[in-house]
């Protein structure tokens, strides 16, 4: 079942004035794929999840689940479906587990709600805890659980009374940084595996790359991108997403000239070969961005866009260096990753090549 | 202070020995009096003062009296607690701003002079609503009743209850109802099956905390019980000790003891619950606001009950006392009652010898009471957060303890300790009373503020090289002085009212305020009554709003801290 969004618009008011949390956000969230929406706190992605529960109304648009409309606010014909009676699964960010229930308990409850006979909740629940492997903590006050033990009744709770959509708020968001990582694999295989319509809402990139079908990018209230997690990654469009991301240089420029597939960009570092954008023209200016990791250091690497740089700092992180290096007469600084292996210091002099490919162009 | 220091294992010894002998100096004194020979002083060992009193008929009916007076308002104090900290925390309630005043409202208005309002407007004689109802023919209404006893004494205690309230649905966190929701189960399902579950220790500590003080109580039961002659505990011991040719300090000292063993299980009991009732905090990292619930047309129609409970509670009294200061006898207001109207009261109040002493007294002993109890308690609640050794382990245990002993009865208590001292008789032991019985109420807020404080500020500063006493002078004394301050607000509101303790250890030439309001109370002078009533509100009033007004000041200009 999918979710359909259409010209949904909210604004808080409070004692500072209005905040405008979604400005007229259309958007179809596929069935049975898991969906991200992405952005910084405060861009309206916890608030539109919301308003999908039905713990927040919008102020206008309509909001259904397949053909049946949960929420409409056009015109005369309001419709509001409560949040009980919308037969989805949503995890909390702070899980939510009630205290005074046991684990059994509280997985047991949206079954009670739907009046499901004893026996069957019982085997229900016990399947469900058994595929978040819980099996063996049903008597066990769930106050007595780990965070990371919590998450996982959380998520067994929303997925007991099988419903067609799932909703996550956040989840990970509470878990320290290894089980985190975890977390997110074992939740990707679950959801590919359950066929759900699951839509999840994060400020981590990572965990929006990693876990879906579909990145939604959103920021201010309204969507600014959404693709796959490639194309949202390698193909961006707007410099927001780049910059969201992470781990970019820019380089303010204009377009030289275009030769066969490529295209001629003149930088403060120099010319640069960059992808190919016919239908950007001559004289055009451009912002050209660059992953740290598209750029190499040394001999080796490609023969085009070589440039000469020296290390001004030096930050070892395990896995690799970040370096930052000053380039050209302009001293542009590029922030280069060097392999943890690399004999570098600081004020050494640096050959670096940029990858053509690399070389990302936004107008 | 470094644990191990011999510098701290002194001090805090000494605080132990000050806080101990205040606090279970008179509750020993109590035992100690209650198996001895003599009415005031201790004498041979005896049990003759256990079968005497315990033997009185009159008891049962007592006990009876005391279960459902303490139980009742307990009750109707949590109930009311928990409808308006609903409304106002998930509700679009309007008239909210009475629902933030509620908690120090309390303060301003003396237990006293509240049940002597309604005393006024409810006994069964010349009452003046009972006279507008009759007037009417609509029969009338009797305020000298357990019923009513019971009503007034849980719309006091209502604050109380709803600071216990407040603090547990504060802290949570509102994804436990929304969860709910989303499983599938209305918004009415959701208050049985979720929130009422889940405050359930809350409401169980705020109906014992009602409890441990409406036991202790002797404002409404002596106002309002004892012309009715409904006794309960603290009137029967007023009672003994002072009814009759010579005041039975023994008999009094036997039956305190067993009042004393009930409030300590009650304290313990309450402990155990807020304890619980902490395991169930979960408050959201993420600041979201709590999702209002719409009360549609029931919306208008509660507000009024909010804004009618305001009226009850903090404008009609107010109104009832000055009406009846300027009157000469109590009628309902009109026309009679305007031509009538006199200065007669407040003239005989304002000249006479003995309400000036009493006025000069109190005053006294506020300003010198809450200025020594506030030293003690800052030191003392310092060691408690601070210093984690088993001597300030002691420490808290003893002011908690305390926490939960009646006026009345520890009043009793340093009877026994004074007599045949010089200090009997004398302000310094009225003083010593004070300081002893509400010793922990200025702890408690005192000991949250130090705990809010980064021990980090502190480090650095030793760190820095400044000694123990530069640092709690430089550093957590400015930091702390908002809470310090309304702590000696507290105090001296506190004192400028205080009842029960004076009751027992006031004499000629140490007369206090609220002992003259409530000698003319049983002489039903209620000109006088009114008029002195309405200055113990004015003093607590200015003082409870200077205090806030101070400590507002000084939040704007401190720094962050944490």
């Amino acid at each position: 079942m999918d979710i359909r969004i259409r010209s949904v618009r909210k604004t808080f008011r409070s004692a500072d004035g209005e905040v405008a949390a979604l400005r007229d956000v259309n958007l179809t969230v596929p069935a049975n794929r898991v969906t991200t929406l992405l952005g910084p706190s405060g861009c309206g992605k916890t608030t539109l999840l919301r308003c999908i529960a039905g713990l927040e109304t919008p102020d206008s648009g309509e909001i259904a689940f397949g053909d049946r409309v949960v929420w409409s606010g056009n015109g005369a014909a309001r419709t509001f479906v409560p949040p009980d009676q919308r037969g989805i699964g949503m995890v909390f960010q702070t899980y939510a587990i009630w205290p005074h229930m046991t684990v059994f308990e509280n997985v047991a409850y949206p079954l009670e709600a739907r009046r499901v006979p004893r026996e069957e909740i019982q085997r229900r629940v016990l399947r469900a805890l058994e595929f978040v492997q819980l099996k063996g903590f049903e008597r066990r006050p769930a106050t007595a659980l780990s965070g990371g033990q919590q998450q996982r009744v959380a998520l067994a709770r929303a997925l007991v009374s099988e419903p067609k959509i799932i909703l996550f708020d956040e989840p990970l968001s509470n878990l320290d940084a290894k089980l985190r990582e975890e977390t997110r694999r074992d939740l990707r295989q679950l959801l590919t595996q359950l066929g759900l319509t699951a839509l999840y809402v994060t400020h981590d990139r990572h965990e929006a790359l990693a876990l879906s079908d579909l990145v939604v990018v959103m920021e201010d209230g309204a969507i600014v991108e959404s693709g796959s997690p490639k194309d949202i990654y390698f193909r961006p469009k707007s410099r927001f997403v780049v910059e969201f991301l992470g781990g970019t240089n820019f380089l303010e420029g204009t377009v030289a000239g275009h030769e066969g597939a490529w295209t001629r960009v003149r930088t403060p570092v120099g010319e640069l070969k960059c992808e190919g954008r016919t239908d950007l023209a001559a004289g055009q200016a451009v912002t050209v961005y660059v992953r740290n990791d598209a750029i190499s250091a040394g001999a080796g690497g490609p023969q085009a866009n070589r440039l000469r740089g020296r290390v001004r700092s030096l930050l070892f992180l395990g896995e690799h260096y970040d370096a930052e290096v000053v380039v050209g007469p302009t001293e542009t600084i590029l922030t280069v990753r060097l392999s943890a292996g690399a004999d570098v210091h600081e004020g050494q002099e640096l050959e670096l090549a940029i990858e053509p490919a690399g070389c990302r162009l936004l107008e | 202070m470094r644990s191990g220091n011999w510098r701290t294992s002194v001090s805090v010894g000494v605080l132990i020995l000050i806080v101990g002998g205040l606090t279970l100096g008179p509750a020993l004194m109590l035992l100690v009096g209650s198996f001895s020979q003599g009415l005031g002083a201790v004498g041979a060992f005896t049990l003759d003062k256990y079968a005497r009193v315990y033997g009185d008929p009159r008891l049962t009916q007592v006990l009876s009296n005391t279960a459902i007076f303490a139980l009742g308002s307990a009750i109707l104090a949590t109930g009311l607690a928990l409808t308006l900290a609903y409304l106002n925390f998930r509700t679009d309630i309007p008239f909210r701003s009475i629902l933030h005043m509620l908690p120090i409202v309390s303060m301003m208005i003396p237990h006293l002079a509240f049940a002597a309002s309604w005393a006024l407007l409810l006994n069964p004689n010349n009452g003046m609503l009972n006279l507008l109802l009759r007037q009417l023919g609509l029969g009338s209404i009797n305020v000298y009743s357990l019923p009513g006893m019971v009503f007034i004494e849980g719309l006091l205690d209502l604050p109380v209850a709803y600071l216990v309230i407040v603090a547990a649905m504060a802290s949570f966190d509102v994804s436990l109802e929304e969860a709910s929701w989303v499983s599938g189960r209305s918004r009415s399902a959701t208050w049985w099956r979720i929130v009422l579950p889940m405050l359930r220790p809350a409401i169980l500590a705020a109906i014992t905390l009602v409890m441990i003080r409406s036991l202790s109580a002797f404002a409404v039961p002596s106002v309002l019980g004892l012309p009715g002659r409904v006794e309960v505990l603290t009137t029967f011991i007023y009672r003994l000790i002072s009814v009759g040719f010579v005041p039975d300090y023994g008999r009094a000292a036997a039956v305190g003891i067993s009042v004393l063993g009930v409030a300590i299980v009650l304290v313990y009991l309450y402990r155990y619950l807020t304890a619980r009732s902490e395991q169930f905090v979960t408050i959201s990292g993420k600041g979201y606001r709590p999702t209002v619930t719409s009360l549609g047309r029931w919306r208008w129609p509660l507000g009024f009950v909010v804004l009618l409970l305001g009226i009850v509670l903090i404008a009609l009294p107010v109104l009832v006392l000055a009406y009846t200061s300027f009157i000469p006898y109590i009628m309902v207001p009109g026309a009679e009652a305007f031509r009538q109207l006199t200065l007669r009261h407040w003239e005989h109040v304002l000249s006479d010898p003995l309400s000036l002493r009493a006025l000069r007294n109190s005053v006294l002993l506020a300003l010198g009471g809450a200025t020594a109890g506030i030293v003690l308690s800052t030191f003392a609640s310092y060691v408690i957060v601070r210093v984690r050794t088993r001597g300030s382990a002691v420490l808290e245990t003893l002011t908690f303890l305390s926490y939960s002993f009646p006026g009345l009865i520890i009043g009793v208590g340093f009877m026994w300790l004074f007599a045949r001292t010089d200090l009997y008789g004398t302000l310094w032991s009225l003083l010593i009373g004070y300081v002893a019985t509400y010793l922990p109420y200025a702890i408690r807020p005192l000991t949250s503020t130090f705990i809010q404080l980064s021990k980090d500020l502190e480090d650095a500063s030793a760190v820095s090289g400044a000694s123990w006493l530069r640092t709690f002078r430089r550093v957590v004394l400015p930091l702390t002085l908002p809470g310090i301050l309304s702590g000696w607000t507290l105090m001296v509101v506190m004192f400028v009212r205080e009842l029960d303790v004076s009751t027992v250890l006031a004499r000629p030439g140490t007369e206090v305020l609220s002992v003259q309001v409530f000698r003319a109370v049983s002489d039903a002078l209620w000109g006088r009554v009114a008029a002195l009533g309405i200055i113990m509100i004015a003093i607590s009033t200015t003082l409870v709003l200077l205090g806030n007004l101070v400590a507002a000041r000084f939040n704007r200009l401190g720094p962050a801290r944490r």
